[in-house]
């Protein structure tokens, strides 16, 4: 009798552990990692729906800009995944991409979708699509409208008409330019935009450097922008600030003219909290004879080729870039949609902030660089926060600065 | 059977050792004389080494020593008498070593935070104290010029390591006999006279130990210079630099090879330390 019992206790305990496996393997196909900068905070109620809907849960892991990349990176050349979906940057097409370490996306997305979804190019290498843009991140430039009008000036339009703008500005208030100076990634993003603004490209198609050249719009701008810090029209503080400092500090109602402001911004320089929400505009970037431009760094999700549930992941990208999800993203948290169709959508039904303004830059949106982003973007990027900090504080000139930077893109681009 | 106890005890040791400091090392070492990038690995012999020397900002050599300067110097004035007077009972000691740890235990990127804030060219703590007392008249952006950021970076730097080297020459006081001191007085010494002429000779050792945990930790500066200026030429360190170069533009040989040759720099103090003890203890 005993030997029964403890007979039926085994199979019991076997079949318990068994199905205590099953369940557990369950559980873990049904739980996906998700890493991404802080941004992305997605509100616990929009997670909740993707579980309903899939019965997969989220856990989001973020990670400041900086840390989330060198997580990315150190992960990959680990040989593991550092999630199921992770940020993915343009940046890193030509080298994570291309060598294997991000899935293909591109047979997840229909024509149709391809055509609606902006930026895609600028994650593709080679017919290959490595991330599912996610933030449609071009430039705008706001300006604080109370402002201008207080110091009886129109909106500028041109170049020409922003320099008299700031420096009448100046005479009421010091630090009417916000734009940051320190040597961090964000400090490269409004030389980026004048350069266009003035007309010309940082890089031609054979990535020679065109701003060396003493008249050319890359040389314009960043005398533009070094003479504006040291004529006291930016803050004498913006030698040490972020991208993120800028914002803020705009947000709380210092300056005038966030000069390459996030398109996200829309909705956080009108949201409750913001000191500015019933002063602040959005206009186009100035630009030379009026012609304005712009550019997107967009950013993207992708999959990890180590990541543990692909298709889990899948599912997770394809809800997030569904119409109704991009509305809910975009007004919760300020996550500018990547789907034309939703920013017209939106625009319509008159839940997109400066939707007129939004409108008419969109055709205006260009790639960055002429091709897409270099291997040694990175690199390229770091020297030209470091040039742009040193030039700001003195150290070297605008001519010093543009020609070390000129041979320092032209060694790296002949390393590679 | 003393002898196979003994390795039985200190075989788990080992064993992590060789798997988180060792093999990393070793692994590290010949990394170094590899091109490896994700798919590619290619063996370029010294070519890393060269690299280096070559690329390296020689900026990065300059603040890196400057902060071991100012940190090693100041940390050594200020925490060595802050223990001789700790050494004495007195009301509330035990409150004052509770708060000196505090620094201690701050995690570096938070400590960067706190004194981004004091150091803030508009509203910074610093400016509103100097601006109080008559010192200056306008806002400084403190941060912009590169002495007084090298200096100030080193100061946050200073702030973290004193509670730590107080501690440890404090319990080396603890450790000379009263006898000593009575002595000193019976002599004729005055209390800076103990300090200098009986205390500090006695904790010579401990002294130089100190020193070189100063340089090493100065040496390995990171979490406050990015906090406090980014990558900026100005201040950056060589960890920053070696940071950019495996994390940002993806040299990962490059990358290792610099870290050894820190390592080994950081090191030489050591080295010369021990060997001069060596000589002496022969003597």
């Amino acid at each position: 009798m005993k030997k029964i019992i403890l007979c039926i206790m085994l199979v019991g305990l076997f079949i318990g552990c068994g199905e205590k496996k099953e369940k557990q393997a369950a559980e873990k196909k049904k739980k996906i990692t998700v890493l991404v900068a802080p941004w992305y905070s997605f509100p616990e109620t929009l997670l909740q729906e993707f579980t309903a809907e899939s019965g997969i849960e989220v856990e989001v892991e973020n990670l400041a800009w900086d840390s989330m990349k060198n997580k990315v990176v150190t992960a990959v050349s680990a040989g593991t995944s550092p999630a199921d979906v992770a940020q993915f940057t343009s940046g890193w097409v030509g080298s994570l991409g291309k060598d294997g370490y991000f899935e293909d996306l591109s047979g997840y997305l229909t024509e149709e979708d391809k055509k609606d979804m902006a930026n895609i190019p600028l994650f593709s290498y080679e017919g290959k699509l490595f991330g599912i843009p996610t933030y449609n991140d071009f430039r705008l430039t706001y300006i604080n409208k109370k402002k201008f009008m207080d110091a009886g000036i129109k909106v500028p339009v041109t170049i020409t008409e922003l320099s008299a703008s700031l420096e009448k500005l100046n005479t009421i208030e010091k630090g009417s330019l916000m734009v940051p100076y320190s040597a961090t990634s964000a400090t490269a993003t409004p030389w980026f935009l004048m350069t266009k603004a003035y007309g010309g490209e940082v890089f031609d198609e054979n990535w020679n450097p065109l701003f060396a050249e003493k008249g050319s719009a890359g040389y314009k701008a960043m005398e533009f922008l070094i003479n504006a810090y040291k004529n006291q029209l930016v803050d004498p503080n913006a030698v040490t600030y972020s991208g993120s400092d800028v914002v803020s500090n705009f947000k709380n109602g210092k300056g005038a003219v966030d000069l390459a402001g996030w398109s996200g911004n829309v909705t956080v320089y009108t949201a409750e909290d913001s000191k500015i929400k019933d002063d602040v505009q959005a206009i186009l970037v100035p630009g030379l004879d009026g012609n304005s431009r712009t550019y997107s760094l967009a950013e993207s999700f992708g999959i990890p080729a180590k990541a543990e549930n692909k298709a889990e992941a899948v599912e997770f990208l394809l809800w997030l870039n569904r119409k109704d999800i991009m509305k809910k993203t975009f007004t919760e948290m300020g996550i500018f949609p990547n789907r034309i169709s939703v920013i017209k959508e939106l625009s319509n039904e008159g839940k997109l902030p400066f939707g007129d303004v939004v409108a008419e830059t969109l055709p205006k949106i260009e790639t960055l660089f002429v091709n897409a982003k270099p291997a040694w973007y990175s690199e390229f990027i770091t020297e030209t926060v470091t040039v742009i900090n040193q030039m700001a504080k003195g150290s070297i000139s605008v001519d010093e600065g543009l020609n070390k930077l000129s041979d320092f893109s032209i060694r790296v681009r002949d390393e590679k | 059977m003393k002898n196979k106890f003994v390795v039985f005890m200190i075989l788990p040791f080992i064993t992590l050792l060789m798997m988180f400091i060792y093999y990393p090392f070793f692994k590290s070492i010949y990394n170094s004389f590899y091109n490896f990038n994700f798919n590619t690995r290619e063996f370029i012999g010294v070519e890393n080494y060269i690299r280096v020397i070559k690329e390296v900002h020689r900026e990065t050599f300059f603040n890196t020593a400057m902060y071991v300067l100012f940190s090693v110097i100041i940390e050594i004035v200020i925490a060595c008498p802050l223990a001789y007077v700790l050494k004495n009972q007195f009301k509330g000691r035990g409150l004052v070593i509770a708060l000196l740890i505090l620094p201690w235990i701050t995690p570096p990127a938070v400590n960067g935070v706190i004194w981004r804030w004091i150091y803030d060219g508009s509203y910074g703590l610093l400016n509103d104290i100097l601006m109080k007392l008559n010192i200056i008249d306008n806002s400084k952006v403190w941060l912009a010029s590169r002495l007084s950021s090298l200096f100030l970076i080193g100061m946050v730097h200073v702030w973290k390591v004193i509670p730590f080297m107080t501690l440890v020459f404090l319990s080396q006081l603890q450790k000379i006999p009263k006898e000593l001191y009575e002595a000193g007085r019976v002599d004729g010494l005055k209390e800076n006279q103990i300090l200098v002429k009986l205390i500090i000779p006695m904790m010579k050792s401990t002294l130089c130990l100190m020193a070189l945990q100063g340089i090493i930790s100065a040496v390995q500066i990171f979490d406050e210079v990015y906090v406090l200026t980014g990558f900026s030429l100005d201040t950056r360190s060589l960890m920053i630099e070696d940071y950019l170069m495996i994390f940002s533009n993806l040299k990962m040989g490059q990358g290792t090879a610099l870290a050894l040759i820190v390592m080994t720099v950081s090191t030489l103090p050591m080295l010369l330390y021990r060997s001069i003890r060596i000589e002496k203890e022969k003597i």
